[in-house]
């Protein structure tokens, strides 16, 4: 018992431990013990029941493939909306010859609008801030008109935002949006 | 109360590297907290001495972020509790908490843990603590924690009066803090 310096309880060094490495399901993203018990409303739960059942159009009702940003966005439960995520462009007068040009729905698209509103400002060196809406998104708005340009600017920095979501608000026909890439063709959504 | 209902990266609020000395103040509430981490070196290879350690702040919680991942959090001025990933990977950190298998679905709702969930005959009391001990919960018959908790009531109340809430839920497995293990 009388020993001389290896006491492993007490401080002689600390002894390594290695973590442990502890396998989560592939489907829910939690330990596989756990599965059955999550909450049933929440999307991991529903993807993993579909995947016992078997059945493939199951599957793709609930993941909302096109609108998956939106399912994961929100990890609280509640998917706020269900239309395809869409850029919306629109200009407003302001005064005289100022307007101002607002981009609406970019947040859908994982972009940070704070960043977003930066990099419009300085590419186009004016004035650009993120507002509130009265429905409670945000959006970005810009001093000036700059219709024209957004759009190529969308699709060259953020890679996930496609010639199909961009849409604009035509002052000629007034609310009515159009796919701003193809004039007169009408490809998109009218939700 | 599931502190983590509702959380995604927008709720993070303020992402910031932190002064040294700040960070060694981090690394030594936690020490106190799981001496150990501390014995086992193990707070060397989650905080190292010579990495920045950032600090995200969403409402009046922080949380201690290292390489992008989240590895502690705080709520107000409680003690510093480890995410489930973390506590996985070392399940001997914290004191331990069985329920019994009722428990469980309530559990990973958000819900408190009730002292009866704790005196059923299935569920077990590994360790003892007292008021406001970080605690991890386990279930009846399964190897992993569930969810980590605050005492609400000493062990030894939580026996003997046996009603009421012993230990605050504070993160759980699918919560927001669970689904989000990095920030840029």
């Amino acid at each position: 018992m009388a020993d001389g310096g290896d006491a492993p309880s007490t401080s002689g060094g600390p002894t390594p431990v290695a973590p442990r490495v502890v396998e989560y399901d592939p489907i829910t993203g939690v330990p596989s013990e756990f599965n059955e018990f999550l909450p049933p409303d929440c999307p991991e739960y529903k993807k993993w029941k579909s995947a016992q059942e078997g059945g493939e159009s199951l599957e793709k009702l609930t993941l909302k493939d096109k609108a998956g940003a939106d399912v994961e966005k929100l990890p609280g439960g509640k998917v706020k909306k269900k239309t395809k995520p869409q850029v919306i462009l629109s200009v407003a007068q302001r005064q005289k010859t100022k307007s101002t040009t607002t981009v609406a729905g970019l947040e859908l698209f994982g972009v940070k609008l704070s960043e977003a509103g930066k990099l419009f400002g300085k590419k186009f060196a004016c004035g650009a801030s993120v507002v509130k809406t009265a429905s409670g998104g945000e959006q970005i708005e810009m001093q000036g008109d700059f219709l024209h340009q957004i759009p190529e600017l969308l699709l060259k920095n953020y890679k996930n935002i496609t010639k199909d979501d961009v849409f604009y608000v035509d002052m000629a026909d007034g609310k009515k949006k159009k796919n701003y890439f193809a004039d007169g063709d009408d490809d998109g959504d009218d939700d | 109360m599931a502190l983590f209902k509702k959380f995604s990266k927008e709720d993070v609020s303020n992402l910031s590297q932190v002064k040294s000395s700040v960070a060694r103040g981090i690394r030594a509430a936690i020490c106190e907290t799981y001496p150990y981490l501390e014995q086992t070196d193990v707070i060397e290879t989650l905080i190292p001495k010579k990495e920045s350690v950032y600090l995200g702040k969403c409402g009046h919680v922080q949380l201690c972020v290292m390489n992008g991942t989240i590895l502690f959090f705080q709520e107000r001025d409680g003690p510093w509790l480890p995410t489930l990933r973390v506590l996985h990977q070392y399940p001997d950190m914290m004191k331990r908490l069985r329920t019994d298998k009722g428990a469980i679905k309530f559990v990973l709702s958000g819900a408190n843990i009730m002292c009866p969930g704790l005196t059923h005959p299935d569920a077990t009391i590994h360790d003892e603590g007292d008021v406001g001990a970080p605690v991890a919960i386990y279930a009846f018959d399964k190897e992993n924690a569930m969810a980590v908790g605050v005492l609400k009531m000493s062990t030894a109340d939580i026996r003997a009066i046996n009603k009421g809430i012993g230990v605050d839920n504070m993160h759980h497995l699918n919560d927001g803090l669970w689904k989000m293990p990095s920030l840029n």
